[in-house]
């Protein structure tokens, strides 16, 4: 199972009463102190002898200094949003509180509204509706689940 | 004094940069068919592409990323890719006008058939693209742009009834013997040129090439906010200048000996000679400006490495896409399409795809995990959120006006 393979699957109560879709995952990052080069990372740039090419590293350094507050490590699932339509991605807005530019979050907010969080403790089980008749994925929630708000505290 | 320098150069490339084919023809045809009652539009789009490229430049300058990788962080792979797909074929659409505008007025200069210098001109912006450093680059095509001011003075030496030019301009008063929409389209094809979207793209992609941290907004702030509205009045010139001379005379803009017209009839052939030497360098600017753009768009899309701040070999894929785009950029204009007829169609799809560069660029404008405390603050967003309005109202209705009107003709 890939986690983008949960985008738009239905989601199910623990009496399998239809709930609506999964809008979004919702996931956590491991922050790290050193950011992840990766293979033709730095050592590769050390071996450079041209003086524009020294200038172009300086630039990419420069570069992924300015990334380095965006050094992770390993992603985390942390729970799945859950929104009673499909309408299409909530471009970040389910985070935060931000109202402007006016009338683009309203207008986002208006058509996931009634969209909540829910953790992913509380997934009883996930089915890729391979079975005849299941059409598609689905999720069935565990019994006495939480709908929590979902902006990030 | 060297930071006085630098302002001054910063703001003159500005002007220069400014003006490219689409202003240059659309300003022509419209100041020939409409004299000065489409003037406000010019007001429009500049005061527009004030607000996006300064917020476009803050956006990059803070965040550390350019429009396109934004749009596919923002909108998702899927609905990126159908921007992607529409803004590239678009851009093709301009850069292939700007090549056609190089070789018209080389053609001009040299009455060589225009079709024997689109190869010329093509490979001319390849091997700059290739060779010459950004910065270098920038500042030459808009600094030798600045001859465009030729029309101011042929506007001046012409000596109109200004009464009679403010007169068509305020309240906007088109003649009576054209039509409402012809009217409105020829608005809508103006605002597009005004605020083609590669400029965005490549006002964000530049600011990575040249290095900006937040420190350089200021800087950033006052080259777009002096430098567009001169570049401004340059286009208003051109309009104006073909409001004296060939609307009175009954003549249709069709070609771009038509549009330099009233210059020779002032200025003679020293000023005409400047001037074409302006457009040879305005659309030779717009044509690199394009052309990276298109490199830019599909590099930060699919996460390729880009930029002229790398040397080609590094940044392979991205001169690829280039050259790729040049070649159908010459190619659609060796079949002798009109580039006259391409640049009129491709300021009005730069209308339609409007949307799509501005209102991502806009939205991250205003995310605080972005932006921090460089988020859009009270008066931008209220402008940013009636140009969403205006922007969204041109683009759906550039088409149906296009075909209610069949073209403006």
């Amino acid at each position: 199972m890939n986690v983008g393979d949960l985008l738009d699957a239905r989601v199910l109560g623990p009496d399998g009463v239809p709930l609506g879709v999964v809008v979004d995952v919702r996931l956590a990052l491991e922050t790290r102190d050193e950011p992840d080069d990766g293979p033709g990372g730095r050592e590769d740039r050390e071996d450079r002898e041209d003086s524009e090419d020294r200038k172009d590293s300086e630039h990419d350094a420069a570069l992924s200094s300015r990334a380095r507050r965006d050094a992770v490590g390993g992603a985390v699932v942390l729970g799945l949003l859950v929104g009673p339509r499909r309408a299409g991605s909530y471009h970040g807005y389910e985070r935060t509180q931000v109202r402007s530019p006016w009338p683009v979050p309203q207008i986002v907010r208006r058509l996931h509204r009634g969209t909540y969080l829910v953790r992913w403790q509380d997934v009883a089980a996930v089915d890729d509706g391979a079975a005849a008749g299941a059409g598609g994925w689905s999720v069935r929630l565990a019994p006495g689940y939480a709908e929590l708000p979902p902006e990030l505290g | 004094m060297k930071k006085v320098f630098a302002a001054a150069l910063g703001i003159l490339t500005a002007i220069g940069g400014f003006v490219d084919i689409g202003d240059l023809v659309t300003n022509a045809v419209v100041g020939s068919r409409f004299g000065m009652s489409l003037v406000w539009v010019v007001v429009v789009g500049v005061v527009g592409i004030c607000l996006f490229a300064s917020m476009a430049g803050r956006v990059t300058a803070v965040s550390g990323r350019a429009t396109f990788e934004i749009i596919r962080e923002r909108l998702g792979p899927r609905a990126a890719g159908a921007n992607l797909v529409a803004s590239f074929a678009i851009n093709l659409l301009t850069l292939t006008a700007e090549i056609g505008g190089i070789a018209l007025a080389l053609h001009l200069a040299s009455s060589v058939e225009p079709r024997l210098w689109i190869p010329v001109a093509g490979l001319a912006v390849w091997l700059v693209l290739w060779r010459v450093k950004f910065q270098i680059m920038e500042n030459v095509a808009g600094l030798m742009g600045l001859l465009l001011v030729g029309f101011a003075v042929a506007l001046f030496l012409l000596g109109p009834d200004w009464g009679e030019l403010l007169r068509q301009a305020v309240p906007p008063s088109p003649p009576g013997t054209e039509h409402p929409a012809s009217y409105w389209y020829y608005a809508v094809a103006l605002f597009g040129a005004a605020m083609t979207p590669y400029e965005v793209f490549f006002f964000s992609s530049g600011a990575v090439e040249e290095r900006w941290t937040a420190k350089d907004l200021s800087t950033n702030r006052v080259n777009v906010l002096v430098g567009f509205p001169l570049g401004g009045l340059l286009s208003v010139a051109i309009a104006a200048c073909a409001a004296v001379v060939l609307l009175p005379a009954g003549i249709e803009v069709s070609s771009l000996s038509q549009i330099v017209l009233p210059v020779a009839q002032a200025g003679g052939v020293l000023l005409l000679a400047l001037v074409i030497v302006g457009i040879v360098a305005a659309t030779f600017g717009a044509a690199l400006e394009t052309a990276l753009s298109s490199g830019y768009t599909v590099a930060q899309y699919l996460g390729w490495s880009w930029g002229k701040f790398r040397r080609p070999a590094r940044a392979a894929r991205f001169h690829l896409t280039m050259i790729v785009a040049l070649l159908l950029g010459v190619g659609i204009l060796m079949t002798s399409v009109d580039p006259i007829a391409v640049t009129e169609m491709s300021v009005v799809f730069s209308a339609v795809a409007l949307p799509l560069t501005y209102v991502p660029i806009l939205v991250v404008a205003n995310d605080p995990e972005y932006m921090g405390e460089h988020v859009n603050g009270r008066v931008v967003n209220a402008l940013g959120t009636v140009y969403l309005v205006i922007v969204v109202v041109a683009a759906v209705a550039a088409i149906p006006l296009m075909i209610a009107t069949g073209a403006g003709s």
